[in-house]
């Protein structure tokens, strides 16, 4: 679609030999948010690293199909192709940043290398105390002068958010943004997101493991299971009618869900071990509804109707057997 | 009314002399089988009255006992000290990652009931069978283990003093939504099956709301708010209350 800023299509990686993500397939729209929801090896933070350019770092390589930015193809870029990409169409925000400042480099510092670095025609100095206030730290002239371990974990965070805009991307890659962070302080944090979102019109992409933290920020959602996307659709149409079941699962999980004394829903078994995929379906071998067709062939990621697609032979969820209570 | 296990009275936690107390104005009873939750967020004084219900602070001044002892003169292997234990946020860290889970287990049977390493062997491999470890997996140093099955671990080694007061801080905010549910249900099974009260320390109020009956709200070292658990979110008195709850992610699809 013309419309859609990122389109990631079919896209499979390999590190040393070993397929880590395959036909993983997803839209982004120019303004809009996506969550990538997910547990822990289900290739969230991979898929961010393809999206980056940022594969060769770790040993691992695209194998199969594209991404595509603002129609332009980004898989086959070389490193010098990339550095046009890089924090200046698409910036980065990358999961643990709490702890991704230089420790003895002020705040100010940080901020003005990557401004003069990516962002040329700017006035430095009024560029970095405006991106201090994009991302609402109070008394932004008094942030440049201190040092990261004077700050807060939510202030730090804000900094890494304000170094990831200094290119003026039209899209911001967050990588669990507010995991290590209070709930009230990952609220302040997604409404930064949600205000940037207005005063600059940029996309979003966000990392999460918390299906509530999509829900309240993004449009549309993606969940990824075994290195594939097994559900992608309208945000609100996804959590509160799953059409997979693992997404149903992770939902049941919530305690937000449940009252006193009843329990969560559980997955039994454990993640499927990335590069050591299971035949069929990837979430067959723990899925209460797996058939025998489930465990030979595996699922394409299929519409079901306007607002989503699936991928799943047929698990006809109704919301009693989903228990999801929301 | 049942006996009194755990008791807060009045008490004040300093870290050093002239420095503000890092929690004042604390209250609290644990009786057999209570679940209680202390809410707030980082540096609101939670985990410090964590650290004074198990005993590795002292209150500067008012006092915490444990069935009517202060923590003050208590001997390192006095055997008022399995009453209450600890679970730690980061399962990792709080684990010897030289010792496999069924040595760090039984090495506490072994320090607590002087039984032989075989015996404290295999009623380590019990205990971890409560908490769900069984088979191979318990002969595993925790680096080859899941962030949920080392969470496990740390439980069961609380279960090995026969405790009778869990207090568990921030036990599931290291973990996946889907690996916390399953120490969610643990926890909940272990209070029922063993009769424990749970004390439980976290800035999640769905957690709290999901597994505590009673429970405090703590802002900058004081207890602003305290009560029935659910009670107390459905219809909160105080504004940082208010604000702790619409911070709980997913609350704009609740209330759809």
């Amino acid at each position: 679609m013309s419309s859609d800023l990122l389109t990631i299509t079919g896209l499979g990686v390999e590190i040393a030999g070993l397929p880590v993500l395959s036909e993983v397939s997803l839209a982004l729209p120019s303004h809009g948010v996506l969550g990538l929801v997910g547990e822990t090896g289900s290739g969230k933070s991979l898929t961010c690293r393809a999206l980056m350019g940022l594969l060769p770092r770790i040993g691992g390589k695209v194998s199969d199909g594209s991404i595509t930015f603002d129609g332009t193809t980004l898989t086959g870029l070389d490193e010098s192709g990339w550095a046009r990409v890089r924090g200046r169409q698409i910036g980065f925000v990358p999961q643990a940043s709490l702890n991704a400042l230089d420790p003895v480099m002020t705040v100010g510092e940080q901020l003005r290398e990557a401004v003069s670095h990516l962002d040329s025609g700017a006035e430095v100095k009024a560029r970095c105390l405006e991106l201090l206030e994009l991302v609402r730290l109070p008394q932004p002239q008094e942030v440049l002068r201190r040092y990261p371990h004077e700050l807060s974990g939510g202030m730090r965070q804000r900094v890494m958010i304000a170094l990831a805009l200094a290119g003026r991307p039209r899209l911001l890659v967050a990588d669990e943004p507010t995991t290590a962070l209070d709930v009230t302080v990952q609220k302040a944090i997604l409404e930064v997101f949600a205000d940037l979102r207005t005063s600059t019109g940029m996309s979003l992409l966000l990392v999460t493991h918390d299906l509530g933290v999509v829900v309240d920020v993004a449009d549309s959602v993606a969940v990824m299971y075994g290195g594939t996307v097994v559900e992608f659709g309208s945000a609100r149409e996804v959590m509160t009618n799953p059409s997979h079941p693992y997404t149903a699962a992770l939902l049941g999980a919530r305690p937000a869900t449940r009252t006193l004394g009843e329990r969560l829903t559980t997955i039994p078994g454990v993640p499927a071990v990335p590069g050591q995929w299971p035949d069929g379906c990837r979430f067959a071998p723990r899925c209460a509804f797996a058939r025998d067709e489930c465990r030979a062939v595996q699922p394409a990621l299929l519409a079901v109707d306007e607002h989503r697609a699936r991928a799943c032979h047929g698990w006809l969820g109704t919301s009693e057997e989903a228990v999801v209570h929301v | 009314m049942s006996e009194v296990l755990l008791e807060v009275v009045d008490a004040e936690f300093r870290y050093a002399r002239g420095l503000p107390p890092a929690a004042t104005g604390i209250n609290l009873q644990v009786r057999p089988g209570d679940s209680v939750g202390i809410v707030g967020e980082s540096g609101s004084g939670k985990t410090t009255v964590g650290r004074g219900l198990v005993g590795s602070l002292f209150p500067s001044s008012g006092s915490v006992l444990v069935q009517g002892r202060g923590w003050k003169g208590v001997r390192r292997r006095d055997p008022v000290r399995r009453i209450v234990q600890m679970v730690f946020q980061d399962p990792y860290a709080s684990l010897n990652p030289m010792l496999s889970a069924q040595a760090t287990v039984a090495e506490v049977i072994r320090v607590w009931d002087g039984a032989k390493p075989s015996v404290a062997a295999s009623r380590a491999e019990q205990v971890l069978a409560e908490v769900g470890l069984t088979g191979e997996v318990i002969r595993r140093r925790p680096a080859l283990l899941s962030g949920g099955q080392r969470q496990r671990v740390g439980i069961a080694r609380a279960l090995a003093c026969e405790p009778q007061v869990l207090v568990a801080d921030e036990p599931t905010s290291a973990l996946d939504v889907s690996v916390q549910a399953n120490v969610l249900n643990l926890l909940l099974d272990l209070k029922a099956s063993r009769g424990l009260a749970l004390v439980l320390i976290s800035h999640d109020l769905s957690v709290v709301d999901y597994l505590t009956d009673r429970a405090l709200v703590m802002l900058n070292g004081e207890v602003v708010e305290h009560g029935d658990t659910h009670t107390l979110l459905q219809n909160p008195s105080h504004e940082y209350t208010k604000t702790l709850i619409s911070s709980i992610p997913g609350s704009s699809l609740a209330n759809a």
